[in-house]
């Protein structure tokens, strides 16, 4: 594999919008859950909601206003990953991949709302077209004029790093020298209800948007870091010999051995450790929540900060026994309760 | 040189009925499946019309429980394991590593539909979450894997309708690469009250007829099912003696960035997957042009645009047709579908008829297939799917040589 660089992050998160705020923000260690204000919900538990997002900040095409939050974190996102690549505009050969949990459930409950309740002459056509699974990718293809491959990926928890994967795979092959690969989502009451009933808990909302490159091609003068290998698998029948293959798979490609591995960023609740004895661990679950989809391009972001400056904030840390001077190859996993797994290694550029 | 993909096995369900040979000798007849529909009370809208798959109830299940499915894991596993056993493999799929590629536009939609109909009805704590167990479109893809005890790894694709040919086309490429040397790909979707009311409200439901590429269409009609395909590399499937019924030779995408609904009216991106196929797949003579032909004004108008602009002036010699005014539009499993009627035009040497055509639109000047049975020599041919969002997705098939 060729790896690809990273040359641009961008995360809207519940504790920050912009790399630098989120950075700053998990310095700190200030958490990003509250309660809920955004509609009533019968139950009293926090969550990750984002309260103080105007996207007229970063996108001023009045077109994207009524768009459904999903959508506009998804915007705000790719524009700061963009700003942050130094790409005034995305170009003929970009491609864009987006991960998707959920989707638009605000939209898709206020039109299915509208129509239990009042009937077909009262929907709106815009609850529609806005609550299609493809709604962030397709506001996002038309914000930035994109005219190349446009997905949408979706799944589980591990949704963004297959977009991730699936981009890099479309880099490798020469069939696009650039890619956006963007996560995104937004808090619902009834997901919201129905993952607390499920017992998760610190369920929040966002977007992460990635921009990588082909390294040859180029013009960033400061790539954040490679992605070096990756590993993916399903097995709903033995879901740790799926997460076990994915990281073996991972380390296989990127050409190291377990012991290369500094960190792994990883949700709280995957089990990593069994496959990689002694190796720290770090999530930033905690301060940001669990954004589904979006979690583990959150981590992509983090790791590759903490790869070109050294270091990575202690409030996310799990343990700092073993934790090396600076960072040459962290691992971001992401791995569902039902199956499948993915893993990502990113790798400081010599 | 390439690895080149071939297709061992295909499954599909429709309004047509249930299986390959029903939907075969249907299609080719032109026989119409749109009937009232009966999943809801239809009456309320412009038009209660639409392809159900009524034949289809619940797929054979042997290691699934089907209690709490989606409808949408009925329709993904009956069309599946018909793939599957044409394969010769659906006892033994589970031995080697498989790559599983979705298209679906809704996943679990109906199961959605019922949980919120309960919580606007008791309210939200008195609502079954069990509703929810197969909600998400990866909850198919897990039962899926659950059902013939797979291993490998799943992608799902949502494009809106250019998912299923997405499916299609990444599981080709990820099998070209050498990535897997197998995959189970295509794409589902139900008959959703959601959609429906959805697709009314944009008024872009045809109150009568669905008649493509029509000067008097106006709109399109909706429907269900799914469409499956098993692919495989040549020499695996020599290896293994699978009946081999055709090739997958190209695969295009592209994407308008003009509007969320609406199609860009010069047909640049759309024109641009077409192209793209077809460079993919090394520029072959085209035969026969499955197109998307949705029925609805716009739609049609800006295909014909991206089929003349892609292929010259000799497309509009080419046998034309679109086979959703006999089964509806069925959304993500759209593409998948039409893959497999592309097949049988390609082995029947018979395209299916743009049934309900009867005045052409100089707007649209095609060569469409209107009669049933009407010879063709299809041996290489391209299948087109447009979506929301500006998604485009071409697919070249040819029969293998």
């Amino acid at each position: 594999m060729k790896k690809p660089v990273i040359t641009g992050l961008g995360v809207v998160s519940p504790v920050g919008t912009g790399m630098v705020e989120v950075w700053n923000a998990m310095e700190r260690g200030a958490a990003g859950m509250r309660k809920v204000t955004r509609f009533p919900f019968p139950l009293d538990i926090s969550c990750g909601e984002i309260t103080d997002f105007d996207l007229g900040n970063y996108v001023q095409d009045r077109r994207f206003r009524r768009t459904e939050p999903i959508s506009q974190y998804a915007l705000a996102s790719t524009v700061l990953a963009m700003r942050d690549a130094g790409l005034p505009e995305a170009g003929e050969d970009t491609v864009l991949f987006v991960g998707i949990t959920h989707g638009a459930l605000s939209y898709t409950q206020e039109f299915h709302k509208e129509l239990t309740e009042s009937g077909p002459e009262a929907v709106s056509p815009i609850h529609f077209s806005e609550s299609v699974l493809n709604a962030p990718a397709g506001n996002t293809s038309i914000c930035f004029g994109l005219r190349g491959p446009v997905h949408t990926v979706v799944g589980c928890s591990e949704a963004g790093l297959k977009a991730l994967m699936m981009a890099c795979r479309m880099l490798d092959e020469g069939e696009a020298e650039r890619a956006i690969v963007s996560s995104a989502e937004e808090l619902n009451e009834i997901s919201l209800y129905y993952y607390t009933r499920m017992g998760l808990s610190m369920i929040s909302e966002g977007a992460g948007t990635i921009v990588i490159e082909r390294e040859a091609h180029t013009n960033s003068s400061a790539p954040y870091c490679y992605i070096s290998g990756m590993g993916s698998e399903c097995n709903p029948l033995d879901p740790e010999s799926a997460l076990h293959n994915a990281l073996e798979s991972s380390i296989n490609r990127a050409g190291l051995k377990k012991h290369d591995i500094d960190l792994v960023l990883t949700d709280q609740n995957t089990r990593v450790g069994r496959f990689l004895k002694g190796v720290p661990t770090a999530s930033s679950t905690r301060l940001m929540g669990n954004a589904f989809a979006v979690s583990p391009i959150w981590d992509i972001a983090l790791s590759a900060m903490a790869i070109k400056s050294g270091a990575l904030t202690g409030a996310i840390l799990n343990e700092r026994a073993g934790l090396p001077d600076g960072f040459n190859n962290l691992l971001v996993c992401g791995a569902d309760r039902i199956g499948g797994a993915v893993s990502v290694i990113l790798s400081k550029r010599e | 040189m390439n690895r080149r993909i071939v297709i061992t096995g295909t499954g599909i369900v429709t309004a047509l009925g249930k299986g390959r040979e029903i939907n075969r000798e249907k299609m080719l007849a032109g026989v119409s499946a749109i009937r009232s529909i009966k999943a809801f009370d239809s009456r309320k809208y412009r038009s209660g019309q639409g392809g159900e798959a009524r034949e289809f109830v619940e797929a054979d299940l042997y290691n699934l429980d089907s209690k709490r499915l989606d409808r949408a894991t009925h329709l993904l596993i009956g069309a599946t394991r018909e793939a599957l056993t044409e394969a010769g493999m659906c006892d033994t799929v589970g031995e080697m590593p498989v790559l599983v590629c979705l298209g679906t536009t809704l996943g679990g939609m109906l199961s959605g539909q019922s949980f919120h109909r309960e919580a606007l009805e008791k309210g939200l704590l008195k609502a079954r979450t069990s509703l929810l167990s197969d909600h998400l479109a990866a909850c198919q893809a897990i039962n899926l894997f659950r059902e013939f005890k797979l291993r490998g790894d799943y992608r799902i694709l949502s494009d809106a309708c250019a998912s299923g040919t997405n499916a299609i086309g990444h599981a080709f490429r990820s099998l070209r690469s050498g990535e897997y040397d197998i995959a189970i790909c295509g794409g589902y979707d139900t008959m959703s009250e959601f959609t429906f009311a959805g697709f009314n409200s944009l008024m872009v439901v045809s109150p009568g007829l669905c008649r493509p590429f029509d000067k008097n269409r106006n709109g399109l009609v909706l429907g269900e099912g799914s469409g499956m395909l098993v692919l495989e590399e040549l020499e695996h499937a020599i290896k293994r003696g699978a009946a081999i019924t055709g090739e997958i030779m190209g695969y295009g995408e592209s994407s308008d960035g003009y509007h969320m609904t609406t199609p860009e009216p010069d047909g640049k991106g759309a024109s641009a997957a077409i192209c793209g196929a077809m460079a993919d797949a090394g520029n072959p003579d085209i035969h026969y042009i499955n197109a998307h032909g949705t029925g609805t004004v716009l739609n049609d108008i800006v295909e014909s645009r991206a089929i003349v602009r892609a292929l010259g002036e000799t497309a509009v010699n080419m046998p034309v047709s679109s086979i959703k005014p006999m089964i509806g539009h069925l959304l993500g499993a759209a593409g998948a579908v039409e893959a497999i009627a592309t097949l049988f035009a390609i082995r029947h040497k018979t395209p299916p008829p743009n049934i309900n055509f009867e005045t052409p639109d100089p707007e649209c000047p095609l060569n469409i297939v209107t009669r049933p049975h009407e010879r063709h020599e299809v041996r290489i041919a391209l299948s087109n799917s447009f979506g929301f969002g500006g998604s485009n997705a071409s697919i070249i098939l040819g029969e293998f040589r």
